[in-house]
């Protein structure tokens, strides 16, 4: 196998240039952007519902279909509900399940890759097999089935996308502790008598993490457009309104009310905007490796 | 090369097998753990008698135990018999190869599109990093891989064939006047436009950054700087020299990415009644048409398999570097 | 019906100039032209004997004749049988056939392919001859163009099963196709050799179904049209543009979008069919009768009164649709009656739950519920949601929760694992084959879309065992309404609305709907304007 195969595709897309001062400086200035507008969507997401003048599931707090205006901003869907009210809870929840989503395949990506890449020998090769049987395998596809197959619960939807993304971050991780593995500051610690544990955790993953901070940023905004899309399948959980769940209820009447279905859709495209706009600049900032070049 | 790179082939592609046993396992399990019966389905909203329903699943062997199943499965997948479908009375194999074409057929085209336009654009904005075209590029596709698929599907679909009526809106080819012939070919091409570009945006955006990266990297390396010095035009510097380097990784990613580009189908096919696997594999779910549902996941799987296999060879083409052990 | 609204009007515009034959006003029918019609999924096969969805009933009833059809007032008319009587005892039913009638093959169709048809085929393979076969003695050929069934008693609504043919499944296969075969796998399902009007050409999987005039069908100058096309759509935006940019020329009752009728009924380059509804489909809430609130009448008839049924119409519906006020359709108008409904009065809905013992806590609630619901019926959705307010209101706290067709029917109709679930049910074009299945007490069984309700009342049952072998249709009518007053008392289902038989086309054609099963019915009339 060659041994250049990147890691992830995500990943490896975002390693970010030679850094010059000016240029991370530059490239920064997008990511605070993004940051601010971030912060924004994640205020209007935990403040909207409590703020927003309706309850965003109670139908009938307006007319049926108003365009958006005062006192519905963005407009009310076919049962009268505030979409604003609505889509400030969708956000919340398609912020949770990404955050979840990417959350849960770190956590796996990080216990695989880092218990690969430093034990090596057996492990290593049994740990790299069940990651190659699961980097083959039509992932959406999986996610659709378990979904499908277990109910479109809010749980089954982050389990199902967290499957998606572990095997990037187990192969990211491995590859960074089989480089720090050899460095002179890891074998330092191994003659100064840390035990395993205390290397991988206290030493060797700490070293690792800006490449992984980096492929969860990206991972969020990946989960977020995961769930939008089994939403659109109908596999989405109508018991919490996410974003995916508006648009998919919206493709019904978007031709009466554009309104229902451009807002969410908007609001999912800048948020994942902006997290893949942070995850560049984390990148510049927290990758090892583009530091050294 | 020649006959390493054949036996590298072989042995790639007999490691191949062990992986193709586990995913049918994997499948079989989390297929039989879920809840729901397939006759319902079948059935409809209909009044049927207990002794029709008992006779349907007998009829199927869904009252068999499941190592029974099982094993009756892997036997008749050795005679690439993927078993007969519930929901559609057909075989299986027929069924995914009636369907198979017209998924490769926009996965081919939009990968093609992407892959060139995303390498073409991504090597002129590596020329000069940070200018006002490189900054615009790698904006618009990042928002390219930031929009959910069907949605901007949606969105083309109301501009293109509904406002401007510049396209079809759905399927691969006028029903009214059939045509033959070239004029097909040229009715299929008009249908296809709207969907290829609406799938192949995620993975333009891809190629676009990698490409970009990758080529900022060659052109800093000191084989170039040796070519410049040599005095070589600097068109040729980039576009023979440092692309041909740089696009190692992206052939790469193509291959990694064809499972997920075959993914992506199942929305776009259905935003667009494009008649693939992809809306194949959402019908079989709904129906829990489990031979279905196992055909579809390994037929999926082996072409993955074999997309990675064959990444691996264009790769060993590619870069004579690579020694394969 | 009480008051004739504008679209009511509009309706009866469209139903006269739908009627077949020469009183056509907008010229002579003319030969050529092709109709596509849009199909929500892909068909398990294209005839009717093992399936009962839709797209494979609009292909089928194209590509084979039934004995008889009906018309508007659920009439038989002639379709293979050119005329039949029955005997005074009402147990004979003999029918003439069409003399000149040839399979797509050439071979010629008789009696004996009739015979073949119910005694090998319906009776031992449709899924629903469960309901009306246990009736039938015999089923015999008489003569090379003549046919007779014997019934075991009288059995009323006979001719109307068999004019149904998407509850009888009759409508007659080659025998000499699937004699010594097994029906179900021959290869005939998927490339049909009917009798019909059209003959099967190809089928693109995944896209489209092709059918082509069959210049030698025995109906004297039919069809009009060259060739039928199906595309299979299942997006309902983009099915939606497909049309309106004029690349589908039909849109069935199931999927046209009850929020832009409004603006295709203003649009001259659509036409809207609002025909008779032989199946006369509910909406409906379930109620099961086992949960231990439930189980008291006082909650379910409480249940009734504060649910806003017009506001799921007008939102749900938007305004196409009309309250159902029965568990028959009213389209079924001999049986229906709407005499024991119940007015939205949340007041009395409050004033029962109380009287039943269930008073509020102090956060205002008295119970929880879960109402379930399959997704996609958008319009399912959107009613349960209503519900869900209008119950929260009288401080029954509802939660909604949504499952897959597939997982719905299981936890509803065979683990009986609900409260509350929205459900269509089919309530003609005899209530005997459509309403009885579900509320009988002997239909309490682990199936789909019978009494998962788990309803029984023995009184009900004997109307409902009695009522069939009436012959005198006043008296038959009276125990109908016996039947819907004891279950409008009862409630094992409150019926919400009643689904607006709305089909459109492109105004390009004419007559492309003209019996009460315009949606399934063959196109035979239908013709494309010059």
């Amino acid at each position: 196998m060659p041994s250049s195969i990147p890691a992830s595709s995500i990943a490896e897309a975002a390693v970010a240039p030679a850094p010059s001062a000016w240029r991370i400086f530059r490239h920064n200035r997008a990511a605070v952007a993004a940051g601010a507008i971030l912060v924004l969507l994640a205020a209007f997401a935990l403040l909207g519902p409590a703020l927003a003048p309706f309850d965003p599931v109670r139908t009938g707090v307006g007319p049926s279909m108003a365009p958006p205006g005062l006192p519905h901003l963005m407009g009310t869907d076919e049962l009268g509900r505030d979409v604003l009210s609505r889509a400030a809870g969708g956000l919340r929840i398609s912020l949770l399940v990404g955050l979840g989503a990417a959350g849960a395949a770190t956590l796996i990506g990080l216990l695989v890759g880092g218990v690969a890449g430093f034990f090596g020998g057996l492990i290593d090769d049994a740990l790299m097999r069940v990651t190659e049987v699961f980097q083959v395998i039509p992932r959406f596809f999986l996610a659709i089935l378990l979904v499908a197959f277990f109910g479109a619960g809010l749980f089954n939807i982050i389990f199902a996308i967290a499957i998606l993304g572990w095997p990037e971050v187990a192969r990211l991780v491995r590859a960074e502790v089989l480089t720090l593995r050899s460095r002179p500051f890891v074998d330092a610690a191994r003659v100064a008598g840390a035990s395993r544990t205390a290397l991988i955790v206290g030493e060797i993953l700490p070293n690792a993490m800006g490449p992984v901070v980096v492929n969860t940023s990206l991972l969020v905004g990946q989960a977020m457009l995961l769930e939008a899309g089994l939403s659109y399948l109908g596999l989405g959980d109508p018991g919490v309104v996410s974003l995916g769940v508006m648009l998919q209820e919206a493709q019904q009447i978007m031709r009466s009310a554009w309104w229902t279905s451009a807002f969410p859709g908007l609001l999912i495209f800048l948020a994942v905007l902006a997290l893949n706009l942070l995850g560049d600049g984390l990148n510049d900032v927290l990758d090892p490796r583009a530091r050294e070049r | 090369m020649g006959p390493s790179l054949l036996l590298y082939t072989l042995r790639r592609l007999v490691q191949a097998v062990p992986l193709v046993f586990v995913i049918i396992l994997i499948n079989f399990a989390l297929i039989h753990a879920a809840p729901g019966d397939p006759i319902d389905f079948l059935l409809g909203s209909s009044d049927a008698t207990e002794e029709y329903i008992a006779q349907l699943r007998a009829e199927f062997g869904l009252d068999r135990p499941l190592p029974e199943q099982l094993l009756a499965y892997l036997g008749k997948m050795l005679s690439f018999d993927l078993g007969y479908s519930l929901r559609f009375r057909e075989q299986v194999l027929t069924l995914i190869l009636s369907r198979l074409p017209a998924t490769l057929l926009l996965m081919g085209t939009a990968l093609v599109v992407a892959s060139l336009l995303g390498i073409l654009l991504g090597a002129v904005a590596a020329r000069r990093p940070y200018s006002a075209t490189d900054n615009v590029a790698t904006l618009a596709a990042l928002a390219g891989y930031s929009m959910p698929v069907f949605w901007l599907g949606q969105i083309m679909l109301l501009v293109f064939a509904l406002h401007l009526a510049m396209f079809p809106t759905q399927g691969m080819m006028s029903l009214r006047a059939p045509r033959e012939g070239l004029g097909m070919v040229l009715d299929v091409a008009h249908h296809l436009v709207l969907p290829v570009a609406t799938y192949s945006v995620y993975h333009l955006a891809l190629v676009f950054r990698l490409t970009r990266v990758k080529m900022q990297e060659t052109l800093a390396l000191d084989f170039i700087t040796t070519a410049r010095a040599k005095g070589l035009p600097e068109g040729r510097v980039v576009y023979r020299h440092a692309l041909r380097n740089a696009m190692l990784p992206v052939v790469t990613v193509i291959g990694l990415n064809f499972g997920f580009m075959l993914a992506g189908s199942v929305l776009t096919e259905t935003v667009f009644a494009w008649p693939g696997t992809g809306r194949l594999l959402f019908d079989a779910i709904q129906a829990r048409d489990y031979p279905l549902l196992m055909g579809l996941f390994t037929v999926l799987s082996v072409m993955v398999i074999l997309a990675n296999v064959l990444t691996d060879v264009i790769y060993a083409l590619i870069d004579p570097r690579v020694v394969y052990r | 019906m009480t008051k004739l609204s504008r679209r009511d009007l509009m309706a009866a515009g469209a139903a006269t100039l739908a009627v077949p034959g020469p009183v056509l006003a907008q010229g002579t029918p003319r030969r050529g032209g092709t109709l596509i019609l849009a199909i929500e999924g892909e068909p398990a096969t294209l005839t009717s004997h093992l399936a009962t969805d839709t797209p494979a009933m609009m292909v089928a009833n194209n590509l084979f004749n039934a004995l008889v059809l009906l018309n508007e007032k659920l009439e038989p008319v002639p379709d293979l049988a050119t005329s039949w009587t029955v005997s005074p005892d009402g147990r004979a039913y003999a029918f003439e056939l069409a003399q000149n009638v040839r399979w797509h093959d050439g071979r010629p169709l008789t009696a004996a392919d009739v015979e073949f048809t119910f005694n090998e085929i319906v009776a031992k393979l449709h899924p629903r001859a469960g309901s009306w076969w246990p009736n039938v003695e015999s089923a015999k050929a008489t003569g090379p163009h003549s046919f007779e069934f014997r019934l075991k008693q009288p059995f009323a609504p006979f001719l109307t099963m068999l004019g149904s043919v998407l509850s009888s499944g009759a409508l007659i296969m080659p025998k000499h196709v699937y004699e010594n075969t097994d029906a179900r796998t021959n290869p005939a399902n998927q490339r049909p050799i009917g009798s019909g009007p059209f003959t099967f050409s190809r089928w693109q999987r995944g896209s489209f179904i092709e059918l082509n005039r069959n210049a030698t069908y025995f109906k004297p100058n039919r069809p009009y049209l060259d060739r039928l096309v199906f595309q299979v759509s299942s997006d309902p935006a983009a099915r939606l543009l497909a049309f309106e940019r004029g690349e589908i020329d039909f849109l069935h009752w199931y999927i046209v979008p009850y929020d832009r009728i409004g603006r295709l009924r203003t649009d001259r380059r659509f036409r809207l069919y609002q025909k008779g509804d032989a199946a006369a489909t509910n909406g409906l809430m379930l109620i099961n009768h086992r949960h231990d609130r439930l189980k008291d009448a006082k909650v379910r008839q409480a249940l009734a009164h504060a649910i806003n049924r017009e506001t799921i119409n007008q939102r749900g519906l938007f305004g196409e649709a009309k309250v159902a006020k029965s568990h028959v359709g009213s389209t079924i108008a001999w049986a229906f009656t709407d005499r024991f409904d119940y007015a939205f009065d949340p007041a009395k809905a409050n004033a029962l739950l109380d009287e039943a013992g269930f008073r509020r806590g102090a956060d205002g609630r008295r119970f929880p519920l879960r109402l379930f619901w399959a997704s996609g019926r958008d319009y399912e959705g959107r009613g349960a949601e209503i519900i869900r307010d209008n119950l929260r209101d009288v401080g029954v706290d509802v939660t909604v929760q949504v499952f897959d067709r597939t997982s719905f029917t299981d936890r509803v109709f065979r683990q009986w694992d609900f409260d509350l679930a929205m459900q269509l049910f089919t309530t003609g074009p005899d209530p005997t084959v459509s309403v009885t299945p579900r509320y009988h007490t002997n239909a309490i069984r682990r199936a789909p879309f019978v009494n998962g309700m788990g309803y029984s009342n023995p009184e009900v049952d004997a109307l409902f065992d009695r009522e069939p072998t009436i012959t005198d249709p006043a008296q038959r009518a009276q125990a109908w309404h016996d039947i819907q007053r004891i279950l409008m008392r009862d409630l094992p289902a409150l019926p919400l609305f009643e689904l607006p038989p709305i089909h459109a086309a492109s105004a390009r054609f004419a007559d492309v709907v003209t019996g009460p099963q315009g949606y399934i019915e063959n196109r035979e009339n239908a013709y494309e304007l010059r």
